[in-house]
């Protein structure tokens, strides 16, 4: 399974006042290239993608909250499993896109024994799963945006070939956030500031 | 079950040469008073026992290391169980005395929907138990002492009621540190240091 396939097939379900936020991999460009409106937070740094969404899901309580992270990222802070079991967030939609490899640094612990999905059941998130075809990717991502979650889905897909380019500007730095803030402000359940 | 009654039955099965580490909890101060020589790092911070540990299982590949963690330490950090079940080391017992909460500051995790145990096995730590009385943890900690590793015990013990200072000196700051550099310098599989001292 590839990982731009099943963000193509997740893009039309994500309607436009949705939340996004991707970890910094290629889940970032491709992203991008599927969903360029709308409020999307880009590549974050290691082990902060699920957090960040965390924090997006109590500030939007009405509106799903999808998380595109990547193994590397997610096992470098597994702990943040914990936090969202307990807070139990009902609108989040965890994606981990699993290439059980960092970038071209060699792969990672879910080649060898490391389970994701296992992880985050005994962390206390109920629903949790993993998925390794484009029909069971599809099925479990309508599944996860129509009901109550928090839902946490493993894919499994393959390393990517080759380097995806996006519009720097658009997904990092001080103009994404003022795009990412825009959005925020633009969103018809932002309450202003405190 | 209580966890000094624990570190009662756990002391005498530990011989002289393994080595200890404890997180900064009760623990330390329980474990002070039971085994006053050998190879001890006490008060690891939150979330570092279980690394620190690790360490030393390389450092020390013939011994036995025993990690006494505590739940509040371990959800610091509970990507160590990953590197632990990747680096597969086969003289490792984790014990993790879980007690539901944060020293005096309110209740952990694992008092609602969080199972230690089952995050060890997703992890990839196949040799794992949750223990909840003094005869399965014995069987356990025997069992782990015997077999290869590594092993993950979660030992769910009451909070405790009453504050147990250790003596401050041996179990803290760089006093307790020179006793330990000390005692792996005595250690028989101790090699030197690489850089000669």
């Amino acid at each position: 399974m590839k990982r731009y396939e099943c963000l193509k097939l997740l893009a039309p379900m994500v309607d436009e006042h949705m939340f996004a936020v991707t970890s910094l991999s290629t889940n970032t460009p491709f992203w991008f290239n599927v969903r360029p409106e709308g409020p999307n937070f880009f590549a974050l740094n290691m082990g902060l993608c699920l957090p960040f969404a965390l924090g997006l899901t109590a500030a939007f309580p009405k509106r799903k909250v999808i998380s595109i992270d990547s193994d590397g990222s997610l096992m470098n802070d597994s702990s943040s499993l914990i936090t969202v079991a307990d807070v139990n967030p009902p609108n989040l939609v965890a994606f981990v896109f699993d290439n059980s490899s960092y970038a071209f640094m060699g792969s990672t612990f879910t080649a060898r024994r490391t389970d994701l999905a296992k992880m985050a059941q005994g962390a206390g998130i109920a629903k949790s799963g993993t998925v390794r075809t484009l029909e069971e990717f599809s099925a479990a991502a309508k599944q996860a945006i129509e009901s109550t979650g928090p839902h946490f889905i493993v894919a499994k897909v393959e390393p990517d070939a080759g380097r995806v380019a996006a519009d720097r500007s658009r997904t990092s730095g001080r103009p994404m956030r003022e795009w990412f803030m825009d959005a925020v402000r633009r969103h018809p359940d932002y309450q202003g500031r405190r | 079950m209580k966890r000094f009654d624990c570190l009662k039955l756990l002391a005498p099965m530990v011989d002289e040469q393994m080595l200890t580490v404890t997180s900064l909890s009760s623990n330390t101060a329980f474990w002070s008073d039971l085994r006053r020589e050998g190879a001890n790092f006490f008060g690891c911070n939150m979330g570092l026992c279980i690394p620190f540990a690790l360490g030393l299982t390389a450092a020390f590949p013939k011994r036995k290391v025993i990690a006494l963690d505590s739940d509040g330490s371990l959800m610091v950090d509970s990507s160590s169980l990953i590197t632990v079940a990747d680096v597969n080391p086969l003289n490792f017992i984790v014990i993790v005395f879980d007690n539901g909460s944060y020293a005096r500051m309110g209740t952990t995790f694992t008092t609602r929907r969080t199972d230690l145990e089952k995050i060890a096995q997703g992890a990839g730590i196949a040799n794992t138990a949750t223990v909840r009385s003094e005869e399965a943890l014995s069987t356990a900690v025997k069992r782990a002492l015997e077999a290869s590793g590594p092993h993950l015990i979660v030992a769910k013990v009451e909070p405790d009621r009453v504050r147990v200072k250790g003596d401050p000196h041996r179990t803290y700051g760089r006093f307790m540190r020179e006793c330990f550099v000390d005692a792996v310098r005595r250690h028989p599989d101790y090699k030197g240091g690489k850089r000669g001292d």
